[in-house]
């Protein structure tokens, strides 16, 4: 539990067969890094408009 | 100047030395002596065991397997990256943020999540399973997983490089030959692939260092079997495992030499890649 990373946790669950909870972590990371690139890329985006702009 | 006002060359003498040796010791420890290390263990015992372990026929099996599916995801991801690269800078469409974004997921998620991904697509319980398991055809845990996992991960490395350098570039050159009357295919290969050409190489070359050393996605993937599903970071992992140090760390200096040389190659290409950028013609 100590070292224990969300990656190594998928592992673990993958080896004892267990789809269902590796899914439901790696849906949870996969949603947070898709939504954390989207809002990175929408303020590249907005700052791009507003240097043309000016 | 005025008192008390600083640039950035005349700091006091031990702020300048002690930056700096702190910079130097922090590499040293953590980047230059691990590498070191490496090579120190991998010939601890010797040049002949070293060779032993890179010439026994699993090592070479994964060696082979590696080149492989490095191969592969280097050629599709150089034609997707670029086409990629060319929808998002060349074309206005809605939803291109959103492309955006799913190019740069693989870079973002873990590798682990990626090769899950292809196990719930196509492995025995997932979508495809029953399909495929019909038809005798083994993705997971086979070869052909390897490949595609080392083709999701190493995905974003060329359109990423490619991008800003083709944002930056805008489409006058493009617009200009069309208006001279070329064709599509021409101006690709006449304006648009010239002016890339070394972000091109450059990003060709990050994403063959990935694909080699690329563990976590094909880790899930390849099942482990030695001598048929075993890359060289993988085949490492065992070595290890097994307490074969020597061993490992000679398998683990390929990819070692490997980095180094990506290293040589990126310092080489940096002012080209620079190149591409900067050699806008006066408009």
């Amino acid at each position: 539990m100590r070292t224990e990373i969300a990656p190594l946790l998928i592992i673990t669950k993958l080896e004892q067969y267990d789809y269902t909870g590796a899914t439901a972590i790696a849906l949870v990371m996969l949603v947070a890094s898709f939504l954390l690139l989207l809002g990175i890329n929408l303020i590249q985006w907005r700052s791009r408009r507003f240097a043309e702009a000016a | 100047m005025s008192p008390g006002r600083r640039s950035p060359g005349n700091d006091p003498a031990p702020v300048r030395w002690g930056l700096t040796l702190t910079a130097l010791s922090f590499l040293a420890l953590f980047v230059a002596l691990p590498l070191i290390t490496v090579f120190v263990q991998a010939l601890a015992k010797g040049w002949s065991t070293y060779w032993t372990a890179i010439r026994e026929p699993d090592a070479l099996a994964a060696i082979r397997l590696t080149l492989l599916a490095t191969g592969i995801a280097v050629l599709l991801n150089s034609l997707f990256g670029l086409a990629a690269a060319w929808a998002v800078t060349k074309f206005q469409f809605p939803g291109k943020n959103v492309l955006i974004t799913l190019i740069d997921l693989p870079f973002a998620v873990s590798p682990v999540i990626a090769g899950l991904i292809y196990v719930l697509v196509f492995g025995t319980q997932g979508w495809f399973g029953p399909w495929l398991g019909q038809h005798n055809v083994r993705i997971i845990f086979a070869v052909p997983g390897i490949v595609l996992a080392t083709v999701f991960v190493t995905f974003p490395f060329v359109a990423r490089e490619l991008i800003p350098h083709m944002q930056a570039r805008g489409t006058d050159e493009e617009e200009a030959a069309l208006v001279l009357g070329a064709g599509g295919w021409h101006i690709f290969f006449r304006i648009t692939l010239p002016n890339i050409k070394w972000s091109l190489l450059y990003g060709v070359i990050l994403c063959t260092a990935r694909a080699m050393g690329e563990f976590g996605a094909v880790s899930v993937v390849s099942g482990h079997i030695r001598g048929e599903t075993n890359t060289v970071p993988l085949h490492v992992e065992i070595l290890y495992n097994e307490y074969n140090f020597a061993a490992a760390f000679a398998v683990a200096s390929l990819l070692a030499v490997l980095a180094l040389v990506t290293l040589a190659a990126k310092r080489l290409l940096e002012g080209k890649v620079r190149q591409d950028a900067v050699e806008v013609p006066e408009a």
